[in-house]
């Protein structure tokens, strides 16, 4: 179960923590994903990524899938924001800091927005619920102040992608438009 | 070094995401093995996926820090926790190491001929 002094933040609904020890079952290494968690994220890919410091990924929204992240080694700020209309927390903007040696995993429900910041070299890995597709990936300038998020830095370095994302408004017009549709609505 | 292991149920996929490991292989059931026990080296300098069936010995060793992703098609069991000692030379398997640290279970682990007979104990009664 996650520890309660994960919960203090207030995250978008959906969005479900999990505390990863190396105490339990395995007795080597830290068990970071099994079937019985019964998370809401049934993995079907999982990929590794390495980011150089200053490096920032997003803002991202999936229409229909699930991410699941857990940093390895470094140190993650994970910027949220969500986009679904029929949410209780519509528009609710949260940061949250992943580090390597306190590991966690994070399960980011579609509709949400979410962005990564690396002050530090960081390698981390995400799962997916779908297998991953450029039609998958809407984004948004990660500065776009409508998200409400205080990245640490004015200058990261981005994706070309990224870099000529649209803006938060198009962003969520093309996310409630895609969940209207059915792709993926809570 | 952590090892010499075999499932009899349970499939590993192993990916060494930060740092060097020398995983050491030795196919336990054949009768005559396909492909000869042998060691693979796999790094973070050029990432690849290793797969091990069950049946297939395996021991990894690192000579220094190195991360491992481990997928496991079941559940952790101890009774499908299989083990022998890693300098069996039974095991046909030519470290690169004289005395690696090892964890209490796999420095008391029993020797190779005694884990050949357990499965074959176990082979039969599955057959059975």
């Amino acid at each position: 179960m996650p520890s309660p002094t994960f919960l203090k933040a207030r995250l978008p609904e959906g969005v479900a923590l999990r505390e990863l020890s190396d105490d339990g079952n395995a007795r080597e290494g830290t068990e970071i994903y099994r079937d019985d968690w019964q998370l809401d994220v049934a993995p079907v890919q999982w990929n590794f990524v390495s980011s150089r410091s200053n490096t920032l990924r997003g803002v991202h929204a999936h229409p229909s899938h699930w991410d699941y992240l857990q940093v390895v080694s470094g140190e993650l700020l994970l910027g949220l924001h969500d986009l679904r209309p029929n949410s209780p927390t519509y528009r609710l903007a949260a940061e949250y800091r992943l580090a390597g040696d306190r590991p966690v995993g994070i399960a980011i429900p579609p509709g949400v927005a979410h962005g990564f910041y690396f002050a530090s070299p960081t390698t981390y890995l995400y799962a997916l619920s779908c297998y991953w597709t450029i039609g998958g990936e809407f984004g948004c300038r990660w500065d776009d102040p409508a998200l409400g998020l205080s990245w640490p830095t004015s200058d990261p370095l981005l994706s070309p992608r990224d870099a000529n994302a649209w803006s938060y408004d198009h962003l969520a017009e093309a996310v409630t438009g895609a969940l209207a549709q059915g792709l993926g609505l809570p | 070094m952590r090892g010499v292991h075999v499932h009899l149920r349970n499939w590993d996929y192993v990916c060494a995401v930060e740092g060097e490991v020398i995983i050491g292989l030795h196919d336990m059931l054949a009768k005559r093995p396909a492909v000869p026990a042998g060691l693979v080296r796999m790094s973070d300098a050029r990432l690849q996926v290793l797969v091990i069936p069950p049946g297939i010995a395996h021991g990894f060793y690192s000579s220094g820090p190195c991360t491992l992703l481990l997928g496991a098609s079941t559940y952790y069991d101890p009774a499908d926790h299989l083990a022998c000692r890693w300098d069996s030379h039974e095991l046909g398997l030519d470290w690169p190491c004289k005395a690696p640290e090892l964890s209490a279970r796999d420095r008391d682990a029993e020797p190779y001929s005694k884990l050949k007979a357990r499965l074959r104990t176990e082979a039969e009664t599955a057959g059975g």
